[in-house]
């Protein structure tokens, strides 16, 4: 049997350890006095991008610490809101998924008197949400590859005997869906409805030879620097802000890289309403949006902002014309008419 | 001293935030939106669901098999050290259990890198001609599982081996049985018990595994915990992903009641209480 | 030096022996050198993890600590919600584990059963299937719903360490206290409770650490800040970045602190009885 001391050491122990682990706990968050806005985006460099171009914005005119969270998704948005728990004050909403948001009522309408929307063209804007970032997924190739045999075309691409060396391609139907009919010989006019079985027949062929099916945002960039693979589709931001750093390994092939917008919105829901807006308003602002553009090589659709770009930037966005013409436009309502059904047979053509 | 109100705390917290929250999950496979077999037959039907549970089976049985024979080994040499090693080997090995999960799997994505130490090992031993990501493939999975979950062997086999009658061995040591005997008729019917365990653990764990598979499989290693994920945060398919859960539910429940059956509780608790 | 019982030395002798002491060795490295590599890469120069790095320093933990905001807001979050699952896992775990000892119940069995379930069932599907039942309930995001499904994973094993002191408590003892007239309270919290300190403190720390490294449960209820095994999830989904190595790191100085700590109070306490 213990003694009385022995019990009431072990009382202490007891005591102490619980007080010390609730303190612990108690002790962090009442440091934090800034209110905290969720700003939900891709991920990556992105990210990086947005802490530095909107971060310190965020913190002087608004009052709030920017968290920046990933990666974008419509889905986990509508699930949220079904749940009547958005953690996300701003969305990223990819291409047609700001379409599917308004369809099925996830977002606020914009607030004018926050946001000014007069400098942004009718094409990147409507009630719910407006276009922060123009880029595009583009082809890119190793700079060992000598300049003839790098592909200039998806043709090009699908064509293994003539350019030889190893590719990678997302996993995921969407820019690959049009690839392959522009490797199928499709006019760029003329991919509009995609023709799955064309689209997947093509797929077939170049299948076997993909050796990476790549899932996150760098890695393209990085397997073209450690030469895991020659060729490969991917963000063109990713290739700017790695190039930016003085990597040499890579090249980004314009031609039929396909010109994509991305939007923001504010979820209904959103616990921060107000100094969402706030966010947006300087995601669309000239000077900010170029600062963006120097992390990653996205900018707005507003003219003004290429004004405030520095020279190394200007040949990376989308707002240069002479990429622009080399482009190919992404359809956002055909992939919010057929998105769920391209989804379901990829998963099912992939997986075989 | 005990009271019959002593089971209600644990109990009644475990009904209302597991028992009952499983069951309405479960049943919205047949319920949603209303009273439907739907969800099991598009299940059945689509090719995701049998190759998602072909990758599951397969990966799980593989580890199985490598954490039962190698986790075996370990154990019977654990058991065999004299007590004050193996205890500190034991307290080693449990002490890896409880560090992340998380934490251990992203060591193998630092590992396996394409910056990691192996790759550029074998770049440097002229085995590779460049540096090449050992990630997102079956191995790395398996790896990375068996890295987890050869503790949740050794420990239950370590218990059965210890538990043998030292009398026995020094009989077969007086009858100058060789060690192959000693190992082939003795220690390891002995322990079959502990490794029925072990297999159990490591395999019902390994079935609803889904941090390993997501960080360092590739598409291939598609698992029903991940289209079960996905169903429910992307797709808000609340009854598709329940039929998954039913079905992983289904297959785990008779793997437990079957070695219930035969072995009893006692082991899987660590002891009898 | 001989590490191997006298009863086992003719076994490990010869092939055998020297096969059983590979395995041991190998499985040491094994399940050490990750953690290992995770901590110098932690204390890498570079701006992408590659081993072994081509200089050191402590920018990394600088990111950790004070260069992106997020992490630390993490970590409060996870050591509150840690500190309060270990607080109420302990609480609800002492009446229980002393009920499946000593209580001779019909259908103990299928109580033991319920109890063991969230060991056997995959943590996605009580995770999905808790995090449908909050959101009925509108309390998705808050802390109490995150602590809940913790505070279900940490259970099983809170109530398996009570009921291991439980079982060693000897009755007569509280029978004793109360034959000199002490109420029954006053025998609990005099008598039971210190005898049962080391298990609960063992399960109080344990619980802790459940929650702290939860990756599942928190992909689905940890709401609009993340915990850190969230945070680190999203980091490492989407590259692999140094700062999760120093993030690793402490996570598994954690783990070994808290280990060192529950072998302290055990010895203490073996050492008092």
């Amino acid at each position: 049997m213990t003694s009385e001391s022995d019990r009431s050491r072990r009382d202490v122990l007891i005591l102490g350890a619980a007080t010390a682990l609730v303190g612990a706990g108690l002790a962090g968050p009442a440091a934090a006095e800034l209110k905290t806005v969720v700003y939900n985006n891709s991920g990556g460099a992105s990210a990086d991008a947005a802490r530095a171009a909107w971060g310190g914005l965020m913190r002087d005119r608004a009052s709030s610490n920017l968290l920046v969270t990933a990666p974008a998704s419509v889905a986990r948005l509508k699930a949220m809101i079904q749940a009547r728990n958005v953690e996300w004050d701003v969305a990223e909403l990819v291409s047609q998924e700001h379409k599917q948001a308004i369809r099925e009522s996830m977002l606020q309408k914009l607030d004018l008197s926050v946001i000014d929307l007069s400098h942004t063209p009718d094409d990147c804007k409507d009630e719910y949400s407006v276009v922060y970032a123009l880029y595009s997924t583009a082809m890119a190739y190793s700079s060992k590859i000598a300049a003839a045999k790098r592909p200039g075309s998806w043709a090009e691409f699908w064509d293994v005997a003539k350019f030889p060396g190893r590719r990678a391609l997302r996993n995921h139907p969407v820019d690959n869906l049009e690839f392959a009919l522009l490797a199928d010989g499709v006019p760029k006019d003329k991919i509009y409805p995609i023709d799955f079985d064309r689209a997947f027949a093509s797929l077939d062929r170049i299948k076997k030879h993909i050796a990476v099916w790549w899932r996150d945002g760098s890695q393209p960039a990085q397997m073209l620097i450690d030469g895991e693979v020659d060729f490969t589709s991917g963000w063109h931001g990713r290739f700017f802000a790695l190039a930016q750093k003085g990597e040499t390994g890579f090249g980004v092939q314009w031609n039929q890289a396909m010109l994509k917008r991305s939007w923001v919105g504010v979820p209904q829901g959103a616990k921060n309403p107000r100094e969402a807006m706030q966010l947006i308003s300087f995601m669309i602002d000239p000077t900010a949006s170029a600062k963006y553009a120097e992390g990653i090589g996205y900018i707005c659709c507003d003219a003004r902002a290429n004004n405030h770009l520095p020279e190394n930037v200007r040949p990376w966005v989308m707002s240069n014309p002479a990429i622009a013409e080399l482009t190919v436009s992404a359809n956002e309502q055909w992939w919010l008419d057929n998105g769920e059904l391209a989804q379901r047979k990829w998963n099912d053509w992939i997986v075989t | 001293m005990v009271r019959r109100w002593f089971w209600i705390p644990g109990l009644g917290f475990l009904v209302l935030f597991f028992l009952l929250p499983v069951g309405a999950f479960l049943l919205q496979s047949v319920l949603d939106p209303g009273p439907t077999f739907m969800h099991f037959e598009r299940l059945f039907e689509g090719r995701a669901f049998w190759v998602s549970l072909g990758n599951t089976f397969r990966i799980s049985i593989t580890v199985t098999l490598i954490c039962a024979v190698i986790g075996f080994l370990i154990a019977l040499r654990i058991a065999t050290l004299q007590r004050p090693y193996a205890n500190a080997l034991l307290v080693l090995i449990v002490m890896t259990v409880w560090i992340s999960l998380l934490v251990r799997n992203y060591a193998w994505m630092v590992l396996l890198g394409r910056e990691g130490i192996i790759s550029t090992s074998l770049v440097a031993l002229g085995i590779f001609e460049r540096k090449t990501s050992l990630l997102f493939n079956e191995a790395a999975v398996v790896l990375g599982m068996v890295h987890v979950l050869i503790p949740y062997m050794i420990i239950p086999t370590y218990a059965a081996v210890q538990a043998i009658d030292p009398a026995l061995l020094r009989a077969c040591d007086s009858l100058g049985a060789r060690p192959a005997q000693v190992f082939s008729r003795v220690l390891l019917p002995l322990s079959l018990p502990g490794l029925a365990t072990g297999c159990l653990l490591v395999f019902t764990l390994s079935l609803g595994f889904y941090v390993t598979p997501a960080i360092l499989g590739g598409r291939g290693q598609t698992t029903l915990t991940m289209l079960m994920e996905i169903e429910v945060n992307e797709q808000l398919n609340w009854g598709f992903a329940a039929a998954h859960a039913a079905v992983l539910i289904a297959i785990t429940a008779v793997l437990f009641f079957a070695y219930r059956s035969k072995f009893g509780m006692d082991r899987l608790w660590g002891q009898e209480l | 030096m001989n590490f191997t019982q006298p009863q086992y030395r003719s076994l490990v002798r010869g092939p055998f022996g020297w096969l059983l002491n590979a395995c041991l060795v190998l499985a040491v490295v094994f399940l050490l050198c990750p953690i290992v590599i995770v901590t110098i890469i932690s204390f890498s120069a570079d701006a992408y993890l590659r081993f072994p790095p081509s200089g050191y320093s402590f920018r990394w933990y600088e990111n950790f600590l004070s260069g992106d905001p997020s992490w630390m807001a993490a970590s409060n979050k996870s050591f509150a919600a840690a500190t309060l699952t270990a607080v109420v896992t302990v609480v609800l775990a002492i009446p229980t584990a002393l009920a499946l000892v000593r209580s001779r119940i019909r259908g103990k069995g299928w109580l033991e059963l319920v109890m063991l379930a969230p060991l056997l069932i995959s943590p996605m599907i009580s995770a999905i299937a808790l995090y449908g039942w909050i959101a009925a309930f509108g309390f998705v995001g808050t802390m109490a719903g995150l602590v809940a499904g913790h505070i279900v994973l940490a259970l099983p094993y809170a109530i398996l360490n009570v009921a291991i002191s439980a079982k060693a408590l000897d009755p007569r003892l509280e029978q004793a206290a109360s034959s000199l007239g002490a109420r029954n309270s006053q025998v609990f919290r005099r008598v039971t409770l210190p005898l049962l300190a080391p298990g609960i403190i063992a399960a109080g720390f344990f619980a802790f650490l459940t929650s702290f490294d939860d990756v599942i449960v928190s992909l689905f209820l940890s709401g609009r800040e993340p915990t850190l095994q969230k945070r680190m999830w999203d980091e490492i989904r989407l590259e692999i970045s140094p700062t999760v190595a120093s993030a690793s790191t402490l996570l598994i100085f954690l783990t070994i602190a808290v280990f060192l700590a529950i072998a302290l109070v055990r010895r203490s306490s073996e050492k008092a009885s």
